[in-house]
């Protein structure tokens, strides 16, 4: 059967498109997957910036109460008398205001031995010995030591700081607040979700069931292997961590994007970055949950004008490519055939014209030069014949 | 003597019945059996020919002379 060039270049045409075109969507597909990820690794990396500057900016304010007390006359005066009932009249009013206003929860002043004297917020709980890193980095530099530090249930970033009278060192004041506003804060910025996930090496099923008792609320120690949510802004963020948890003891330095999650019409990003007590150890997670669904959508709406941009243009070069070749090699090939077969013929009128000047114009060239000798030779033939 | 020609008249008759182009037609029978078709009542029989010339008919026209 005979099939034109222009059916046999169909094919090519065909599978060239859908070649390119999958190539294309292949390439921009995971460009957009790879955008995604992006934006969750930008995202990961502003929360983390978020958390380490909501602590730098509480240090600083717990700082400078600190330095508020320690230059307050009559708070020194009664200290120096170690009446802890006097102290405790003095000094409960200053840590309600500082916990009313300012979240401080904790207030402590301690002698120089590490002793516990007095807590404001506890005031029948004193004598024992302090060891925590705060503390010991306050006494070691003699300046502030700060940073959070996880107890047996929870967080708190807590200030330290020497108490001098005169250049007599007298004791340490302390000041701690627990940190549940942090994750309300970066969610109020961010609209992401977040949650504090610990490694259960430091903190004991039966302290934390206790506390979640106290507050009413379900036993959630065993929702993960080696971790447990000890503060979250959204209750099913563990369901998000469930199947990433080996990946929360392994999160690099700068933070990581965990996995992609499709719920309901919605897409997420995990994520997260360690979480560092004040002895620079990796205690836990920070997990930050990202909505990706907008961002997704409009990839998904850009990709898909770009394919359909790509097929038109696809379609219309091939279209482009098969009217070339139509007009400069299958045309003047045909009118060639024609006038080839009609010399064939007996038709010697017939001329072979050269349309173009180029391989097929020196092909036609070539045909009519064939036909004169043709002609020629007949014609000699025929005299030929006669004279016989 | 005469006896291509007059296969090259039926042939246009052929060619005539049909409504077919005549020069065209009778090229492309020239070009499949490798004759020239450029008769005359003195061309010389040449039997090879004939037989090529049937053929290619019988496959362009659809039909025996």
């Amino acid at each position: 059967m005979r099939i034109s060039v222009k059916f046999k270049l169909l094919p090519i045409i065909v599978i060239g498109i859908a070649l390119l075109t999958g190539i294309f969507y292949y390439t921009f597909t995971n460009a957009m997957e790879k955008n995604i990820q992006d934006e969750g690794q930008n995202a990961v990396g502003n929360a983390k910036e978020l958390f380490y500057n909501l602590e730098d900016n509480d240090i600083k304010m717990l700082s400078s109460t600190i330095d508020a007390l320690l230059t307050n006359k009559e708070l020194k005066s009664i200290y120096l008398k170690n009446n802890r009932t006097e102290m405790y009249n003095y000094g409960y009013p200053i840590h309600k205001q500082l916990k009313d206003e300012f979240g401080m929860t904790h207030f402590y002043i301690h002698y120089p031995n590490g002793t516990n004297f007095i807590r404001m917020h506890s005031k029948d709980q004193f004598g024992d010995k302090i060891t925590r890193k705060t503390f010991q980095k306050s006494a070691a530099t003699n300046g502030f030591g700060s940073g959070l530090e996880l107890g047996k249930t929870a967080f708190a970033l807590r200030v330290v700081h020497p108490y001098y009278n005169g250049t007599n060192l007298i004791g340490y004041i302390e000041l701690g607040e627990e940190i549940d506003h942090f994750l309300k804060v970066m969610k109020k910025q961010t609209n992401e979700d977040f949650g504090l996930f610990i490694n259960k090496q430091y903190i004991t099923h039966a302290d934390w069931k206790a506390t979640r008792d106290t507050k009413g609320l379900r036993d959630n120690y065993d929702d993960l292997k080696d971790y447990v949510a000890i503060d979250t802004t959204t209750d099913d963020i563990s369901s998000f961590v469930a199947k990433d948890e080996n990946q929360l003891s392994n999160v690099p330095e700068q933070g990581a994007v965990f996995n992609k999650y499709q719920k309901g019409s919605s897409t997420y990003l995990s994520g997260g970055f360690p979480l560092y007590d004040a002895g620079g150890v990796a205690v836990g997670t920070v997990v930050v949950v990202i909505d990706v669904t907008g961002f997704e959508q409009a990839s998904r709406q850009n990709s898909n004008f770009v394919l359909i941009t790509a097929i038109i243009a696809a379609i219309a070069v091939s279209l482009i490519v098969v009217f070339l070749v139509n007009k400069y090699i299958l045309k003047p090939l045909d009118s060639i055939v024609e006038s080839t077969t009609r010399v064939a013929g007996g038709d010697f009128t017939a001329e072979i014209k050269a349309q173009s000047d180029d391989e097929i114009g020196d092909l036609a060239v070539m045909i009519e030069g064939f036909k004169k000798i043709l002609i020629g030779t007949a014609k000699d033939l025929e005299q030929a014949q006669e004279k016989k | 003597m005469g006896q291509l020609f007059e296969m090259s008249k039926k042939i246009d008759e052929i060619i005539s019945q049909k409504s077919l182009d005549r020069m065209t037609t009778r090229g492309k029978i020239g070009l499949k059996s490798g004759v020239l078709m450029a008769f005359n009542e003195n061309t010389p029989d040449d039997f090879e020919k004939i037989k090529k010339i049937k053929d290619a008919a019988r496959d362009v026209l659809g039909a025996s002379l």
